[in-house]
C-alpha cells in the first residue's frame, strides 16, 4: 500500500502537447503518454502530495466514488514509481 | 537512443504534432567559439555580434516550451566555451526539457562530468576523429586533445551517461575508419558516422577538401553495415516521401538569435531579439514560403528521380552549394548513389 508523500522525479522531461501530456525518462528512454486522469495526477504531483489527496482530486474531477478513485490512484502511482517517474518522499 | 528517435516516436503517437508544425525539437548553438581548430569545421565566429545572454536564452527556452518544444540539443562551436553553460543546463532542467549535449569533451574533467550527469541528459555526443592521438589531432590541430576527449567519454560512461561517439567521414582519416569503430566498441559506446561535409558558414569551401571519393563513400557505408543500410528501402513515391523535417517540427537557433531550419541551412526565419519565437515560427513570410515544400513531389528537379526512395537530400546543401533549397543537391545525389551501391555490395556478398 502506498504510504507517505509522493513527488515528481525532477529529471523527468515532460510536455503537454495538443492536450496530451507526454513524459519521457532520460533513464529508461521510454515515452509515457498520459490519459486525462493521469494528467490530473501528474499536475497534482507538482508539489509533494499523498495518495489519499490524489484520490480525492480524481473523485471531484471525474465524479467517481472514492474507492474507485483510490484503486485507480494506487495502481497509477505504483506504475509511476516503478518506472522512476515519481519518488516517495521521506 | 539517438536524438531523433524521441521525436519520431511522439509524432507517431500523435500525428497532430507534425501537422500543426509544433517545434518539437530545437538545436541551440550557444557559441561558435571553440577550443579546437578542426579542419572540416563549418563554424565561423562572427566578430562584432553578441551571443545570446543567459536571460535571452531563458526567454527563448520558455517560449519554446510553451509551444510544445520538448527536446533541446546544446551545440556550438564548443558548448563548454560558454562560462554559463551549467546555468543554461539548469534552466533547461527546470523547464522539464529532454537535454542533449554535443561536445568535443576537451573541457570535461571529473567535476564537469559529475555536473553533467546531475542534469540527467538524454545523451551526450562526443566528437572523435581517430583511434590514435596522431589521427585525431591531425584533424583537431590541438595537441593533447585526443586524451582529453577519451577521458571525457570514460568519465561520462562511469556516471551512466548515455554517450555516442560521432565522427564525420573525412579523407584524411578514412583509412582509420575501422579502427574508430573498434575503439567505440571497446569503450562500449554507440557511434555514428556522418558523410555530410559542409562549406563554412561564410561559404568558404575549404572543408570540402575532406570529402570522400565515390568509392570511399561506398566503402564507408558498407562499414556501417546492415544495421544502417537496409536490404530494402521503404517503397515511397515522390508524393509520399516527406522532405527533411528541418523547419517543420524542429529548428536551430544560432548563438546570435537567428532562427534557421537547421544548423547548416541558412534560410533565416527571423531573429529572437527582434520578434517572439511564436511569431517567427508561425507567421514569418520566410517560414510560410518554406513550408510549401512538404514532399519530394514539390521539388521539380527531384519528383521524377528513380532514387527518391533512398534519397538523403539535404536542403541546406542544396542552398549552400547549388544555389537554391528548391532544387537538387548534387552532393546529396552523390551520397544517395553511394548508399545504393553499398546496398548492392552488402546484400549480394560483395567485397
Amino acid at each position: 500500500m502506498l504510504k507517505g508523500l509522493l513527488k515528481r522525479n525532477k529529471d523527468i522531461a515532460w510536455r503537454t502537447i495538443e492536450g496530451t501530456t507526454f513524459l519521457v525518462s532520460p533513464f529508461t528512454k521510454k515515452i509515457y503518454p498520459l490519459n486525462e486522469a493521469g494528467q490530473v495526477i501528474w499536475d497534482s504531483l507538482e508539489k509533494e502530495t499523498d495518495p489519499a489527496c490524489l484520490a480525492k482530486i480524481l473523485c471531484r474531477k471525474f465524479q467517481v466514488d472514492l474507492e474507485t478513485a483510490k484503486d485507480d490512484t494506487r495502481e497509477f502511482c505504483e506504475q509511476l514509481l516503478e518506472e522512476g517517474l515519481i519518488e516517495a518522499v521521506g | 537512443m539517438g536524438i531523433y528517435k524521441i521525436r519520431e516516436k511522439i509524432t507517431q503517437l500523435d500525428k497532430n504534432i507534425a501537422k500543426k508544425k509544433i517545434p518539437f525539437q530545437v538545436l541551440l548553438e550557444l557559441t561558435y567559439r571553440c577550443n579546437l581548430r578542426c579542419l572540416h569545421c563549418y563554424c565561423v565566429d562572427e566578430a562584432g555580434r553578441q551571443e545570446l545572454s543567459l536571460s535571452e536564452i531563458e526567454r527563448v527556452l520558455k517560449e519554446l516550451a510553451a509551444l510544445g518544444c520538448l527536446q533541446v540539443t546544446f551545440s556550438g562551436g564548443e558548448t563548454f566555451m560558454r562560462e554559463d553553460f551549467f546555468d543554461i543546463l539548469g534552466i533547461a532542467r527546470k523547464l522539464h526539457y529532454l537535454i542533449f549535449i554535443f561536445t568535443n569533451g576537451v573541457a570535461v574533467d571529473e567535476a564537469a562530468a559529475e555536473r553533467i550527469a546531475g542534469f540527467a541528459p538524454l545523451g551526450v555526443e562526443v566528437s572523435l576523429y581517430g583511434a590514435t592521438a596522431e589521427t585525431h589531432e591531425k584533424i583537431t590541430r590541438v595537441k593533447g586533445s585526443f586524451q582529453r576527449t577519451l577521458r571525457a567519454i570514460k568519465l561520462l560512461k562511469m556516471r551512466n551517461v548515455d554517450v555516442t561517439v560521432k565522427w564525420p567521414l573525412l579523407k584524411d582519416t578514412f583509412s582509420h575508419y575501422h579502427k574508430l569503430i573498434e575503439l567505440a566498441k571497446s569503450l562500449h559506446v554507440e557511434y555514428r558516422a556522418d558523410p555530410l561535409i559542409f562549406p563554412r558558414n561564410d561559404r568558404d569551401p575549404a572543408p570540402l577538401a575532406q570529402r570522400l571519393s565515390d568509392d570511399e563513400l561506398c566503402l564507408a557505408y558498407q562499414y556501417l553495415g546492415t544495421s544502417v543500410i537496409k536490404e530494402e528501402p521503404a517503397r515511397l513515391s515522390a508524393m509520399q516521401k516527406p522532405v527533411c523535417g528541418a523547419g517543420h517540427d524542429n529548428c536551430c537557433v544560432s548563438p546570435y538569435g537567428d532562427v534557421y531550419p537547421c544548423v547548416q541551412f541558412f534560410l533565416k526565419f527571423g531573429n529572437v531579439r527582434e520578434n517572439s519565437f511564436h511569431d517567427i515560427w508561425y507567421h514569418s513570410q520566410a517560414v510560410r514560403d518554406y513550408r510549401k515544400i512538404n514532399t519530394y513531389a514539390d521539388i521539380p528537379d527531384c519528383r521524377a528521380c528513380s532514387m527518391v526512395a533512398d534519397c538523403v537530400r539535404c536542403p541546406g546543401l542544396a542552398d549552400l552549394e547549388d544555389g537554391s533549397y528548391l532544387g537538387k543537391s548534387q552532393e546529396s545525389c552523390r551520397l544517395t548513389r553511394a548508399v545504393i551501391q553499398a546496398r548492392k555490395q552488402l546484400y549480394k556478398g560483395g567485397s
